[in-house]
């Protein structure tokens, strides 16, 4: 007795016929049976089972053990199985299977490692099989495809107890079956806890049984209504399986379904209504109406399965309020793609990680994520690659092209190189009275990492004192800006900027130490003109901070993109706003000069309220330029603590982006019929539709925010005809000279002379001008070796012209105004 | 081969060239073409193919490299793909021929390196009219063959499955050149056991002519470059025409217990003159397997030469599929056959040919649009009638 190897436990209940066939095919294994010991436990049996096993018990070659019990559970009846098991590998099997001559052996070949080794039960459907039956077929052989793949990551609901083996210690450590389970749902609760306990499972396609399965339709659906009811019993017991169910409820989109959920908790098709269906779908089968047939299948299964969830909870609402109480979300562990593809991870660090889900992240841009182990078994590097690669097939055609570009530099197709050469850049912050995040602001660029680079703070008519202080104190340039209005300040501050490139942030924003490294990165490829990045909130402390992102927020997406303007026509010339945000940008001087500045009349200080960027985006975009969008280079903003501000801010988007609409309809940069039909798909889609969404009380923000911004949208025309009649005063009274000749000869900038040599002329121009005026030029005396693709024509007078021009020291310069 | 005359060569004509995309370099110079159909590769699966015009009889590598941004996907995809695992189910192969000796000998010397990796080759000769092709076989000592001499493809191709040993019969026609990794590629997909059906990706070995050109400038054997997997659930099994074609196919014998053979009254040498592949296919997935499309299993086929001879095939394939759709409504009982084929109708097959009579742009030529409608009409009656042969035989 003590001599067996594997205890062979099979469960029965009255199928005498397939149980003697097994014992049969049992009695054929090319594994020596005499070390196998097997055991009958027959459950509540009315059928003379008892009377065929002892008739050939004799004749078998191997000792087997009969036992008898009432408890039609057939979780008892494997664990009272297994307690009568000597041996110390159990293996569980049932009795409609028949084995192949080899199932043992391969058992007990593959639990050399000792876990839990899953077999391949080929389903063979019966003799005229039921279209049920033949897709039931095509899920079993598909869900043992998958686990056959190595780089499976098994989970709970793999772990089948038809054909599986396990050593007797783990089975006794988790404690054997729960018998309040039945129907299935008992394998997936022990699956469960096998997991909890970190056993190692692993799929054997060789331990083969052939698995004649007689269940049909009618048995299935009353099954499911089984399943309705346990899985609630098992998130119960396991919260962290509560977060499927919950999206499983919350993502019903039909209304249809929604009703027929509503009828299934009221019991209300049970019956009459459901055998009539039953009979249908008969009907429709036999005609091969497949259409039909699977939307109603698929409709009665729901409706058991919430019938099921319903014998649980009376009500729908004290589901719901069931599913609200979760345990709390862990961050996951940051791995790097480029460490994950290039096996450069400790395995040992990973499973730990991995109790908490890892994110996988390039570039500092988060991919994918792998859920926490607690279903599942843990993350490991072959998971990891297998979620890379569903994550790419399932994405966009960008994601594709980003992948063989970017990560794998995929020989013969067109590569990004990154920065080697960081150019100087000048960096150009905008503030009006906000001395406190003014502060942050300068405090976060003064942590760049970057070797060339200048900051000109731009003052919009400041009426604190304390802003000029602050900017004095940081040491960067002070720039005054008499005429209000960003789109002013933004374009004195790049008229007063140095450097070639140019890149903008607000003063409520926070750069992050390497945005500047992604900034030059993206302007390495020659033909991009304007570069974005993403802007994510510096913190969600306050409702109306979270209320912002929940209403859209300023991310434009985690991958980077290329927008080729000349690619565009129509709408998607219209759609800049998708471009990015002026909390992050940055052009070519080139660039700039070329749209001819910001538009002064729009942006925030102006009646219009907002849509500077979006402005000079679409502008860029009509110009056939290309946008990059490198969301690494990464800026944080700080988004309104105050629910007001808030209101004001989304009524602002609303005002502004109308005035924009009317303004791109004044131009006709874009043909008028397609400005017409983008507003209206705008008002009707955006605006309205959240408004009606926020009546009903289907939106997630306050109804105010919506309302808010209809109020602006509709506020747009008037809005558009006051912000330019205004400009059109400030120009009287200020004059409009920031893009003179005289005002730029004022500014030092015309050293870097990347990309402007067809303004040679001009050039020349402006430096006798500045040295007639005696003004301070600051020279490069390297100029001649530093620019080498300069016009070999221009270079010799103007190295002479500067040579010439005293040098004068950097410090902070004060503009002349 | 008979050499083509030179009044059937077209001025249009194409070079097909093979190029792994891995080694990108400048081709050419390529003498008396004009264009050229560049068929990309990656670890031997086809990845795409461009038309491209021949400067100075060269195509440039950046001229190449250009093209590539098209196929990222199936690129991507390939590039992903897992290693193979090591041990596949064995296989045979069976050609079905028919009096074409002289384009046998081109498909027998690229079977041969597979013959000699151990796998079976079955050549089944359908009806010989004489010996040459026996003749041809008994070159080749590793080879079987094998007398079917009741006339139809389906009834050579069930006579293959009859006589061949290995777990995956794959097929392949007399008239096409298999890709040296051809077979493994189509055995590789089996390792799923839920899987009785594999197919392969078919280019053109040659674009001399009119017809030939024509054929595969309207895409005739083209299922894309993505691998795809196909089941009842996500596939309508009415539209099998989609998983591929009985040029380049594998089955799994195991299967065809339940799937059953093909119909003998349908396909080559009987009055439905094809369908008998699509056929097969339809039903695989009606009985609840899966079905696999592989680009990594590539098959050369010489397309039609003569226009006359695209005329009878586009006319096949009408009266083809309207057979088999009728042999599926019948016999199958599935009642989504008369809707299917009825939509087709009208909605297809009379649409092409109003359009082709009014010369619309893109229409194809009226006498083809013509053909495969009146094949269309004529489908339904060529089954009933190939079956009443099919009885009295």
């Amino acid at each position: 007795m003590n001599t067996a190897e594997i205890s062979i436990i099979i469960p029965t209940h009255n199928r005498v016929a397939q149980l003697l066939r097994l014992l049969d095919s049992l009695a054929l294994q090319s594994y020596p049976m005499h070390q196998a010991e097997v055991i009958v436990v027959a459950d509540a049996c009315r059928d003379d089972t008892a009377m065929q096993v002892m008739r050939i018990q004799a004749k078998l070659p191997f000792e087997l053990h009969f036992f008898e019990h009432e408890a039609r559970n057939p979780g008892a009846t494997r664990n009272l199985g297994a307690s009568k098991a000597s041996a110390e590998l159990l293996f569980f099997l049932d009795d409609d299977m028949l084995a192949s001559p080899g199932l043992v052996q391969a058992h007990v070949d593959a639990q050399a490692e000792k876990g839990i080794v899953l077999g391949y039960s080929r389903p063979v459907p019966p003799p005229k099989p039921s279209r049920w039956q033949l897709d039931a077929r095509l899920w079993w052989e598909q869900s043992f495809a998958n686990m056959q793949h190595p780089e499976h990551r098994f989970s709970y609901y793999d772990f089948f107890s038809g054909n599986v083996s396990m050593p007797a210690r783990i089975f006794r450590q988790v404690g054997g079956f729960d018998t309040n389970f039945a129907g299935r749902l008992e394998d997936y609760e022990l699956g469960l806890r096998l997991m909890q306990v970190g056993a190692d499972f692993q799929f054997c396609i060789q331990a083969r049984a052939d698995h004649y399965d007689t269940t049909d339709l009618p048995q299935w659906l009353a099954r499911r209504r089984f399943e309705g009811a346990a899985e609630i019993l098992i998130a119960e017991r396991h919260p962290e399986t509560r977060a499927s169910l919950e999206q499983a409820y919350v993502y019903e989109p039909s209304l249809g379904y929604r009703m027929l959920r509503s009828l299934a908790w009221r019991g209300a098709l049970d019956g009459g209504i459901y055998n009539t269906a039953l009979k249908l779908v008969h009907q429709l089968e036999k005609y091969n109406l497949r259409y039909r047939r699977g939307h109603l299948v698929y409709a009665l299964s729901r409706y058991q399965y919430w019938r099921g969830q319903a014998e649980r909870f009376p009500s729908q609402r004290q589901f719901r309020s069931w599913l609200k109480t979760r345990a709390p979300v862990i961050k996951p562990v940051k791995l790097d793609l480029s460490d994950v593809l290039a096996d450069r991870i400790d395995e040992v660090e990973l499973v730990q990680a991995a109790q908490h889900g890892v994110s996988v992240v390039l570039d500092g841009v988060e991919l994918f994520t792998q859920p926490p182990t607690s279903c599942s078994e843990p993350t490991t590097l072959p998971h990891l690659k297998s979620s890379f690669r569903s994550w790419l097939r399932s994405g966009t055609a960008a994601r594709l092209h980003w992948f063989l570009r970017e990560s794998f530099s995929m020989p013969g197709l067109k590569q990004t190189v990154v920065a080697k050469e960081l150019p100087p850049i000048s960096v150009v912050v905008c503030t009006r009275d906000r001395p406190e995040q003014l502060a942050r602001c300068l405090a976060a660029l003064q942590k760049q990492d970057y070797p060339d680079y200048e900051v000109v703070v731009v003052d919009n008519v400041s009426e604190d004192a304390a802003v000029e202080q602050i900017i004095s104190a940081s040491g960067f340039r002070y720039v005054r800006e008499e005429r209000p209005g960003l789109d002013w300040a933004r374009n004195r501050g790049w008229q007063a900027a140095r450097h070639a490139l140019i890149a903008f942030s607000d003063d409520d924003a926070q750069p992050e130490p390497d945005w500047l490294r992604w900034v030059a990165h993206a302007f390495v490829q020659p033909d991009v003109d304007v570069m974005t990045g993403r802007v994510e909130p510096l913190a969600l402390e306050t409702e109306a901070q979270r209320l912002f992102e929940v209403y859209g927020g300023m991310s434009k997406g985690k991958l980077p993109r290329r927008i080729e303007g000349a690619h565009l026509h129509g709408q998607h010339l219209l759609s800049a706003h998708d471009c990015g945000v002026g909390a992050n940008m940055a052009f070519r001087r080139t660039a700039l000069q070329k749209l001819g500045g910001f538009d002064t009349a729009l942006d925030t200080g102006t009646l219009s309220g907002g849509a500077g960027d979006i402005d000079i985006f679409h502008r860029a975009l009509v110009n056939k330029m290309v946008i990059r969008y490198q969301p690494s280079a990464l800026v944080y903003h700080e988004h309104r603590r105050s629910m007001q501000a808030l209101e004001r801010q989304i009524e602002q988007n609303g005002r502004s982006f109308g005035v924009y609409l009317l303004k791109v309809w004044s131009q006709q940069s874009v043909p008028r019929p397609v400005v017409a039909r983008y507003a209206a798909a705008w008002l009707k889609g955006w605006v309205l539709a959240r408004v009606v969404r926020a009546l009903i009380g289907k939106l997630d923000v306050p109804r105010s925010l919506a309302i808010a911004e209809l109020r602006g949208a509709l506020d747009a025309a008037r809005a558009f005809r006051a912000t330019y009649d205004q400009d059109w005063a400030i120009r009287q009274k200020y004059g409009d000279e920031w893009n003179e000749d005289q005002d730029m000869a004022s500014e030092d900038w015309c050293l870097e002379l990347v990309g402007i040599i067809e303004q040679t002329d001009r050039m020349k121009v402006a430096i006798e001008r500045s040295k007639l005026d005696g003004e301070a030029v600051e020279v490069n005396r390297g100029a001649g070796e530093q620019f080498p693709y300069l016009q070999a024509s221009f270079i010799p007078d103007y190295l002479q012209l500067a040579r010439s021009l005293p040098s004068k020291q950097d410090g902070n310069h004060v503009d002349r105004q | 081969m008979r050499s083509l005359s030179e009044t059937q060569i077209s001025s249009r004509r194409a070079k097909v060239i093979s190029v792994d995309i891995e080694q990108l370099a400048d081709l050419g110079p390529i003498q008396g073409y004009s264009r050229a159909l560049v068929i990309f590769r990656l670890h031997g699966a086809v990845v795409g193919r461009s038309w491209l015009d021949l400067v100075d009889g060269c195509i440039r590598k950046q001229a190449l490299r250009m093209e590539l941004e098209a196929f990222a996907r199936p690129i991507a995809d390939r590039m992903l793909t897992p290693p193979p695992p090591t041990e596949l189910p064995s296989a045979s192969v069976v050609v079905c021929t028919r009096n074409r000796p002289h384009v046998l000998a081109y498909c027998l010397r690229s079977l041969q390196p597979l013959a000699q990796a151990g796998h079976e080759i079955i050549i089944v000769d359908n009806a010989p009219s004489d010996q040459r092709s026996a003749e041809l076989v008994a070159r080749y000592p590793q080879f079987r063959y094998i007398r079917e001499d009741r006339p139809g493809l389906d009834r050579a191709r069930n006579c293959g499955l009859r006589a061949a040993t290995g777990a995956i019969v794959a097929f392949t026609d007399d008239d096409a050149i298999v890709d040296p990794g051809w077979l493994d590629a189509l055995r590789r997909n089996f390792v799923d056991p839920g899987v009785a059906l594999v197919t392969g990706i078919t280019m053109p070995l040659e674009l001399e002519t009119e017809a030939q050109l024509w054929f595969e400038e309207s895409n005739g054997f083209g299922r894309g470059f993505m691998r795809r997997c196909f089941d009842i659930q996500w596939q309508e099994p009415l539209g099998a025409g989609m998983i591929g074609a009985g040029v380049n196919m594998a089955i799994r014998r195991s299967a065809l217990a339940e799937i059953g053979y093909f119909d003998p009254a349908l396909d080559g040498g009987t009055l439905s003159i094809s369908g008998g592949d699509q056929e097969f296919f339809y039903r695989t997935l009606l009985r609840g397997f899966q079905a696999v499309y592989e680009p990594g299993a590539l098959v050369w086929h010489r397309h039609r030469r003569d226009w006359k001879s695209l005329h009878n095939t586009i006319y096949g394939y009408g009266v083809g599929l309207f057979a088999w759709w009728t042999r599926a409504f019948l016999v199958e009982r599935d009642l989504q056959a008369l809707k299917v084929a009825v939509f087709w109708f009208w909605s297809h097959l009379v649409r092409q040919a109003w359009r082709a009579l009014r010369r619309k742009p893109g229409a194809i030529p009226f006498d083809l649009a013509f053909a495969e409608l009146r094949g269309a009409m004529f489908g339904p009656r060529a089954y009933l009638k190939a079956r009443l042969v099919k009885d009295e035989a």
